[in-house]
């Protein structure tokens, strides 16, 4: 997994490529807190996502809470196919990561 | 083995449906190779068949349906993009599938080299060889789409709590979930309410649980294998809802508020609490921070698969021989009958304690006979997805480019109406195929797109259904038509006809224009049969052409055959019924009538001569006239005539009952029906009248007055 973090006008963005699984979601932990402690909303490029496991979507729902208890919030951009279907395995929505009043 | 035939038998009407839906599907694939969707439900009832076949020992048809479903699956998954060949290939598996099924009723077996070579072109289409040998997805071992009687399908909600450590212990709970949507239809909702922010956690602890509705064959045991690694760790919850009274078929769909009561997830009080401020109960529920919004998500996915699954055991519960159809109707025609009969008595006696009560039951009965009539409505689509196939096959052959275009399908018609249609339609369009749309450069030529187009469309109007067959053709050839009648003596030499008349000689039996007998029409048997079907019917044709623009052909067919709206006439003793659809005015024959034209037998209605046919002449009745007479103008066909009755009495719901076999050659006709007074009125059959008025009359005045006679003893 390879994680770029890049920032423009206080909006951060994250560009994740490679697998996102168990394996290396440990490793990833630290690169995302320390954008996420800066605030403000995250954009998540997920186009280039290879595979995906529910620890890897969990990751981005563990991302996506500690955004909101900073008052931002995680808005998907872009997505690969089999981040889509991978998402729709684990039975989640994809509106999850739309916006993030789209839960409700 | 009784057993096992019957489910053989359940097998095979499924599985044509599936053929059916494989026709319909992959024809509008070819009309939008885009259409994902379909894509997918062409994959899914393949597979289905495939599954099923294997079930039943059909192992030709399930090696057969694997082919193809490997192709499908790669087509589905991008790997390959749809072609003609493919559209071609699945139209013959969908055909020799078709045969393998009933090439034991039939005798026609399924011609094997045609399979090996359908087999061996799929295999052609796929890229790499070895996708064939492995299967794209496991034969099931029960399909859930496939109802079949013995193995009782339930649907079961399957809670699963995850543990922390699932995650650490090697397992991927994607995996487990992939398992339980092989058993069946599946809801997946999975819950992150309880997911910590990232700073505060290990990622590599699982904090996710999942709600699982399924609905499945394979049993609770087949589940439980699926958690068998993970149930020492992880709460699992399976329970059978279909068994609840939330499943029941009768009760109304299930409401948000159960569910979630019944899952315990809320308490009955919170329900009743929000209930009372009237609003959208899940809106409300997770507003008030009761529940979590995914557990709501989760009750709603259960809701609908619930609701899905009622509307499912009701479809299912529809198949019924016809024949009890048939008693049912019957019955109802006798109770109909009786009722008027008891609201005529109530009349007579004036006695309001008993006409209140009549009047309820006569409300009742109306009501009952429009159900029971609609029972044997079905919706013409069916038919109409047929004549899809029949035009891209003719029209591949003729080297024609025609579209089929269908409006209406959803218009309901009596079932015996819409099987005995068929046959007539097909020869229509058959007609429209081969000698109406021409050739794309000679259509280029003439101006037009070199697509013709054929527009199938069924609509109601009153008591009828109007099926129209419109090509943009180059039209009928009127004068070709004369001159063909001409020489084949159907028509004196001499005679002018009007264009209408012209047009309905091609109805006549014997009477084709064809110059050259081609495979798909023109053999000079045909509108005339499909004239007489249409007639048997109790329906009219009607046809308009342009020379050059094309062709419409009106098929007007009533909507049920049992009960019609008719016309009730007195003359002599008895009473006649005569069809108001036909009818046209009822006119009173003053002496003034007459003093236009010289002769007796013709009247003037609004200018145009209308000839007059007396029913007493036609029956034999001799019994004296009364002073002034009425006529009953009808259209039949392309004719108008006066009906000379003594008097008319009124409308009239008319249960038709038919006569027995000695009077079959009674040409006047086409019923009976037992009157409020338990008296019996006979149907006219107008096209049968004026055959009779035309042709030797003291003939057929005699066998009419003996089927009479013989009627109402």
């Amino acid at each position: 997994m390879k994680i770029t973090a890049s920032q423009t006008d206080g909006v951060s963005s994250i560009k994740i490529e490679g697998d996102l699984v168990i394996g290396g979601v440990a490793e990833a932990k630290p690169e995302l807190v320390a954008v996420l402690a800066q605030g403000g909303d995250v954009f998540l490029d997920l186009s280039e996502v290879g595979g995906c496991d529910t620890a890897g979507i969990q990751l981005l729902l563990m991302a996506r809470i500690s955004a909101k208890s900073r008052g931002g919030k995680i808005s998907v951009i872009a997505q690969s196919p089999s981040f889509r279907t991978a998402l729709e395995r684990v039975g989640i929505s994809a509106r999850c990561f739309e916006d993030e009043e789209g839960t409700h | 083995m009784d057993g096992n035939d019957k489910h053989l038998e359940t097998f095979r009407q499924e599985a044509d449906e599936l053929l059916g839906e494989i026709e319909t599907v992959i024809l509008l694939i070819e009309e939008n190779p885009e259409d994902d969707d379909a894509i997918n439900r062409l994959f899914r009832s393949v597979h289905t068949l495939k599954g099923s076949g294997g079930m039943f020992g059909l192992t030709d048809i399930a090696n057969f349906s694997h082919g193809l479903e490997s192709v499908l699956d790669k087509v589905r998954s991008k790997k390959l993009a749809i072609s003609r060949e493919l559209i071609d290939l699945t139209l013959a598996y969908r055909d020799q599938v078709g045969l393998m099924l009933h090439a034991g009723e039939s005798g026609v077996a399924p011609d094997a080299a045609r399979v090996e070579e359908i087999v061996t072109r799929l295999r052609a289409l796929s890229p790499s060889s070895e996708t064939m040998s492995d299967a794209p997805s496991p034969i099931p071992s029960a399909p859930a789409a496939l109802s079949l009687p013995h193995g009782s399908v339930v649907t079961y909600r399957v809670r699963f709590n995850s543990h922390p450590s699932l995650f650490v212990t090697g397992t991927e709970p994607a995996l487990l979930l992939d398992e339980l949507r092989s058993l069946g239809e599946c809801a997946v909702v999975a819950h992150f309410d309880d997911v910590p922010a990232l700073e505060d956690t290990d990622p590599e602890t699982c904090h996710l649980n999942w709600d699982i509705v399924l609905t499945t064959a394979s049993g609770l045991d087949a589940i439980r294998d699926v958690f068998v690694f993970v149930e020492d760790i992880c709460k699992i919850d399976i329970e059978d809802i279909s068994s609840d009274a939330i499943l029941d078929p009768d009760a109304p769909q299930p409401r948000l508020g159960d569910i979630l009561v019944h899952r315990g997830d809320v308490a009955p009080a919170d329900l009743h609490d929000q209930l009372n401020r009237q609003s959208r109960l899940g809106e409300l529920l997770v507003e008030s921070g009761r529940i979590s919004s995914t557990k709501v998500i989760s009750a709603l996915s259960e809701q609908q698969t619930v609701a899905r699954q009622q509307l499912a055991t009701k479809n299912d519960s529809v198949r019924v021989p016809s024949d009890k159809l048939d008693a049912l109707i019957n019955l109802l025609g006798e109770l109909v009958t009786n009722q008027a009969r008891l609201s005529q008595i109530a009349r007579n006696t004036g006695d309001m304690v008993l006409a209140v009560p009549v009047e309820e039951a006569d409300r009742l009965t109306d009501e009952l006979r429009d159900i029971v009539l609609n029972i044997r409505m079905m919706p013409i689509g069916t038919t109409f997805s047929r004549f899809k196939r029949l035009v891209r096959d003719l029209s591949g052959e003729l080297d024609k480019q025609i579209e089929l275009v269908t409006e209406g399908a959803e218009t309901e018609l009596d079932k015996t109406v819409i099987d005995r249609l068929a046959d007539p339609l097909v020869h229509l369009i058959r007609n429209s195929i081969d000698h109406g749309v021409e050739h794309p450069d000679e259509r280029i030529a003439a101006g037009k797109p070199a697509k013709g187009t054929i527009k199938l469309t069924a609509v109601h109007k009153g008591a009828s259904v109007v099926i129209s067959i419109i090509d943009d053709g180059k039209g009928l050839d009127k004068v070709a038509i004369l001159k063909k009648a001409k020489e084949k003596g159907l028509v004196p030499p001499d005679v002018n006809l009007s264009d209408k008349e012209i047009l309905a000689l091609i109805f006549l039996p014997g009477f084709s224009t064809a110059t050259k007998v081609t495979d798909v029409s023109g053999r000079g048997v045909g509108m005339d049969v499909v004239k007489r079907e249409i007639d048997s019917l109790r329906g009219s044709i009607d046809i308009q052409s342009e020379t050059g623009t094309g062709t419409r052909i009106d098929l007007a067919l009533p909507l049920t055959l049992a009960i019609i709206e008719g016309l009730l006439v007195h003359v002599g003793e008895d009473r006649y019924v005569i069809p108001l659809s036909a009818i046209e005015e009822c006119l009173e024959l003053t002496a003034d009538r007459f003093a236009t034209t010289s002769a007796r037998n013709m009247i003037q209605v609004r200018g145009t001569p209308v000839p007059l046919v007396r029913l007493r002449d036609i029956f034999g009745l001799t019994d004296p006239r009364p002073p002034l007479e009425q006529a009953v103008v009808v259209d039949v066909g392309q004719l108008r005539v006066g009906l000379v009755v003594d008097q008319v009495i009124g409308n009239h719901q008319t249960v038709i009952k038919s006569l027995g076999k000695l009077y079959r050659k009674a040409d006047c006709i086409s019923g009976a029906t037992i009157m409020g007074d338990g008296n019996v009125a006979l149907i006219l059959d107008l096209a049968g009248i004026i055959r009779n008025a035309k042709s030797d009359e003291a003939s057929a005045i005699i066998r009419n007055t003996e089927a009479r006679r013989s009627a109402l003893v």
